[in-house]
Parts: structure tokens; sequence; C-alpha cells
């Protein structure tokens, strides 16, 4: 198992992004997950979605869709976990 | 009068909102501070005009940030330094194994154990980076410009060889010599230049805070022996700014402040005239937190230099404490750059000390300590340390404060950090499986659970399955939803749909991945 935190950004208030990480071993199998960094208590600040495109025999894409459920910024981290390496 | 925090509101507003800006409390909007510069004799009178103003919420007239001059005024011996500097690495106690010194030369076996790919800004004044210790790893100034005086010079430069010395054969070593480090000046605005370092900086570096102010125990009257003065982060701007770093991932180490003050008074509840309706005491944790590591100054071992501070550990006289301060270090007989009473002569360069002082000496250490747990997170592909983790562990670990005569350890500053036990704590990893919850979702109906207080740290995931039997087709679907309920921690919130046509049991799952 590996751990690790691919990106960071903000998503302003109420706003989805999709981001996209590249060039990840087909082999490995990823798991996504998104927290906010910014504390804000009282209610979920974001929700995500992964999905995912086969680059090359070789290679995957992450396709990461992070929406902001809140009126106000907010920062994000997203961390992957290699499961199998 | 000019926005504190760059150019203008609306550039302001666009940056913060680019990059991050949101703190713990409701969103603090960087743009609508203003700096007013002005006479100091007309700056009280501007401040109550303002406050007459409609638009205006807030106008406090800061007293000056200072450094702790009175506890360091060495001066340099007038015979000219040898040919070659001696090592004086046998004098810097604070680099043995604990209780004595934090262990950085434990720290040193470790891969990346000398801070190597960590970023550290000092903020202060100024600095001698032409000093013949401070050539390798060195950013120079990055924000501001540094101010032409030798005492700020001699405490900038002595702050930085804690923990950025060069590793060689002569003078002293640093902490975290590998780390890269940088100052960023007091030339302007405190806060205006803790936001311009913490720009500069990414996620696991560090920031120093090398300032204290007058606080309200003198009425914010500067004073020569300067009792009162505290941490920077009770000011309005300035915790903002501080927030600002926090919440981009960096650690701020602040110096407690040489005050000699119980920051637990409720003399720091009171609101001043002029600061924000709504402000509330820092201090106080359970009201609003910084994010910062808060830094006291504890005595080195007796006989440290043929001389004594009191038991090791133990608070010394001047330090601030309370329940605030996170950790220690060194107040006292700190060997690094500068001053020139350990190496003195008419070259600046060569300077050198034995008797560095106060929260000033105390809180690089710590930076030190935390620069080397980066860099060795870093060197295994490990995520760096959250401020609010750093926090932690250096609360956890370490080697306990002691009594002295009249300065109890209930007077808290804090352990000494000892980088044997930090680093591997740091390290320490986990994975684990189980079930969160259960219950019963009727049919087309979607229900949230919430499930609190998970360590920010841990990499969760969430999985749902039905444990109702009913072959044939699926049942539900979840979705996961986050909350950062504080920097330490976060609450998960699972919505589960019911998309069958029967009432169904639910359980919830996670998997702990690790840190």
């Amino acid at each position: 198992m590996r751990v690790g935190v691919q990106f960071t950004g903000t998503l302003q208030a109420n706003q989805t992004t999709k981001w996209y990480t590249f060039n990840w071993p087909q082999q490995w199998q990823v798991i996504w997950t998104v927290v906010p960094t910014s504390p804000r208590a009282g209610a979920p600040q974001i929700e995500w979605t992964v999905e995912v495109e086969r680059a090359s025999a070789t290679n995957i894409t992450y396709w990461i869709t992070i929406k902001n459920l809140t009126n106000v910024p907010v920062n994000i981290e997203a961390r992957y976990a290699v499961t199998n390496a | 009068m000019l926005p504190l925090f760059g150019p203008s509101e609306e550039r302001i507003k666009a940056r913060t909102t680019a990059l991050s800006m949101v703190s713990s409390m409701p969103v603090p909007d960087l743009s609508v501070y203003y700096n007013v510069d002005a006479p100091d004799g007309e700056l009280d009178g501007l401040a109550q005009r303002l406050m007459k103003a409609d638009q205006v919420e807030a106008a406090y007239v800061k007293p000056a940030g200072e450094l702790p001059l009175m506890l360091n005024d060495m001066l340099p011996h007038a015979d000219e330094a040898p040919s070659t500097t001696p090592n004086f690495v046998a004098r810097q106690i604070y680099l043995n194994a604990a209780p004595a010194g934090i262990d950085a030369q434990y720290a040193w076996t470790q891969p990346g154990g000398g801070g190597a790919g960590v970023r550290i800004i000092d903020c202060e004044w100024a600095w001698r980076f032409t000093h013949e210790d401070l050539t390798q790893n060195q950013g120079g100034v990055v924000a501001g410009t540094q101010v032409n005086d030798l005492p700020s010079r001699n405490h900038g430069t002595a702050v930085m060889g804690e923990f950025g010395g060069d590793r060689n054969t002569f003078g002293i070593t640093g902490i975290c010599p590998d780390a890269v480090a940088s100052g960023s000046s007091f030339s302007q605005p405190t806060a205006s230049a803790i936001r311009q370092a913490a720009d500069k900086l990414g996620p696991g570096d560090i920031m120093l805070l090398e300032i204290h102010r007058a606080g309200p125990r003198y009425n914010f009257q500067g004073r020569a022996d300067q009792a009162g003065y505290i941490a920077v982060e009770w000011w309005p701007d300035d915790f903002d700014a501080i927030r600002y770093a926090i919440s981009r991932g960096i650690i701020v180490v602040e110096a407690a402040g040489n005050g000699a003050e119980n920051l637990d008074d409720a003399i720091y509840n009171v609101r001043p005239a002029g600061f924000p309706a709504g402000w509330t005491n820092p201090f106080n944790h359970n009201n609003r937190d910084s994010g910062a590591v808060v830094v006291g100054a504890g005595a080195p071992p007796e006989g440290t230099h043929g001389r004594n501070h009191g038991p090791d550990r133990s608070r010394l006289a001047f330090s601030n404490y309370g329940s605030l301060i996170d950790a220690q270090g060194w107040g006292r007989e700190v060997t690094s750059c500068a001053y020139g009473d350990l190496q003195g002569g008419s070259n600046e360069d060569l300077w050198y000390t034995d008797q560095f002082s106060g929260t000033s000496s105390a809180s690089p250490i710590v930076v030190g300590a935390l620069g080397c747990v980066q860099g060795a997170l870093k060197a295994k592909g490990r995520i760096p340390l959250s401020p609010a983790r750093a926090r932690e562990l250096l609360r956890s670990t370490g080697s306990p404060q002691q009594d002295a005569p009249g300065r109890p350890a209930t007077q808290r500053i804090g352990n000494r950090p000892n980088l044997r036990q930090l680093i591997p704590a740091a390290l320490e990893t986990g994975m684990w499986t189980g079930v969160q919850f259960k219950g019963t979702v009727p049919a087309g109906q979607t229900i949230c659970w919430y499930t609190f207080n998970w360590p920010a740290h841990w990499h969760v995931f969430w999985t749902v399955v039905p444990t109702t039997v009913r072959s044939g087709a699926p049942q539900i679907r979840w979705k996961v939803r986050v909350e950062r309920a504080s920097d330490r921690f976060i609450t998960y919130w699972i919505c589960i749909t019911n998309i069958g046509s029967a009432s169904t049991e639910v359980e919830g799952r996670y998997s702990v991945l690790g840190w």
C-alpha cells in the first residue's frame, strides 16, 4: 500500500471542476479520495466522482471531478492509494 | 491608506480565491484589510475617526513588532578570528541526544533527515547571507528588503544558523542543513510579509515568525524589559495571514514571546477598542485556532557553557506560557552564527555566538526538528506532516518540561522535541478495515449518515453493501461527501440511495489506507 497527495486546488462557491492525472501504470490498483483542507464545520463541503481513461496499453489517466457543495470557496486535496504497490 | 495584502481589493480577492484562503472561522477576506501610514502621534486619532465611517468595521493601532533585543546584548570580541574557524559543533549541545538535545545527530542518519526537499522561510528583519557558515542552500531575501541594522542582522543570522548552518568542518552545523532557507523581511507590514512568504511555500514547508509585540498587560506600550509582550497571532490581520499560510498546508512556527506572560490569563479575552466586533481571543483554542506551532523557551542543561539557568527544560522566567504553547526549545546558550561573543573580530561574516537566547532561539530549534521530519518523510515518498499533525506529534513526543522553583511545569511550555521519537512517530502508518454503521434504507429513499472525528491525515475509503438478500438487480448506490470539521478532524457523510423496490438493510464499511 502506498498513499499520497496527487494535487491540491481551490473550488469557488458551488463550482465543479475536473482534474486529470496521467501516466499511472495500468497494473496499479488505485483508489482516489478527496478531502477539503479548509475547515468549515456543520455540513458536507465536497463530493467527487472518478472517471478512467485507458490512455495506452501501459498507462491509465484518471479524471477526478470535484464539486463544491457550499457557497464559499473551498481548498481541496486529492489523495491516492495504490493498493498493490 | 493602502490595501494591506496587495495592490487592490479586486486583485487580492482574485488572487486569494485562485490560490487558497479559507479560515477555520467564517472566511476572512484579506482584501478588506488596509494599512494606514501616518506619523505615530496621529494614529490613535485616525483610528477613532475611521471607526466612525460606515464602511469601516474595525480600526486599530498595532504596537510595533520587536526583536527580543534585551536578551541578546552580546558584543563581539575585539580579537580577530583565526585563519580557519574552529569547529564549534561540540558546543551545540542542542544537536545531541535527548533529553539534553533534540537528537539531530540521529535524524542525520535517516534518509532525508537533514531536511532535503524542505523549504523554510524565516520572517523577521535582516540576515547576513554572506556569513561563512550560511553559504549552502540559502534562498536570500524573498520578500521585503533587508533592514540595515546590526542587532536585527545578528538576530536573523543566529536564527538562520540554528537550522540552516552549513554542514562542514568549521563553525556550526544547522539542525536541518539540507533544507533551503530564506528570509521574508518585516520591512513591510508583518501580515503582508507573512502572506508573501506563504505564497512562496507549499504544503509541508515551514515558516518561522520571529517577532513579538507589546500586549494589553501594559496597555500596548513598548518597554525596555519587554514584559507583557505576546505572540503576534493575537492581532486580527496577523491571525488571518497565519491562517492563510496554514490553509496552504504550511507549518507556521511562532515564537510565544518573551513577556513572561500567562497566555491563559483573562486579560487576553478582552477585545481592544478598534478590533472587529466578532474578534475572540485566539490564545484560547476553544474560541478559534490559528493553526500555528507556538514555541516557548526552556532552560538548557545546567552547566551548559559553564552557566546555569535553572533545571533543564524548565520554563525560563521571561518565556510566555500557557495552554497555547506546543513545544519548547533552548532559550539560552544557543551556539550559532552572529554576535561575535564566541568568535569576533572585524569581519561580521566570521562571527559566532555561544549565548543566543529567548523564544527567538527556542523557535528555530523546533523549526529544525520539523525540517528533519519533513525531509525524512519526503525521502520515503511519504506525505509531509500537515500543520495540525505536526502540532500533535510535537505534543505527544519529546522530553517533558521540568519544574523550577517558582516556575512549575504547570506553567506550560511543552516538551523539547526528540527526533529519535519524532521521526519514527511521523513515519508510522497503518491499514485496517471495519464496519462503521448499520441501518435501513426504505425503497426509493436516500438517507445520509455522518461519522465524525476522523483524523484528517488518515486516508479513508468508504463502501456500502446491502445486508438484506435480494438477488437479481442492484439494491443500493452511495455517495461520499466530506466535511473538514477542523484542522485535525474530518466528518464523512455517506448518502445511501435505495434503488430497489423494497426496504433494505445496509452496512457502511471503511478502510483506513494509511497516511
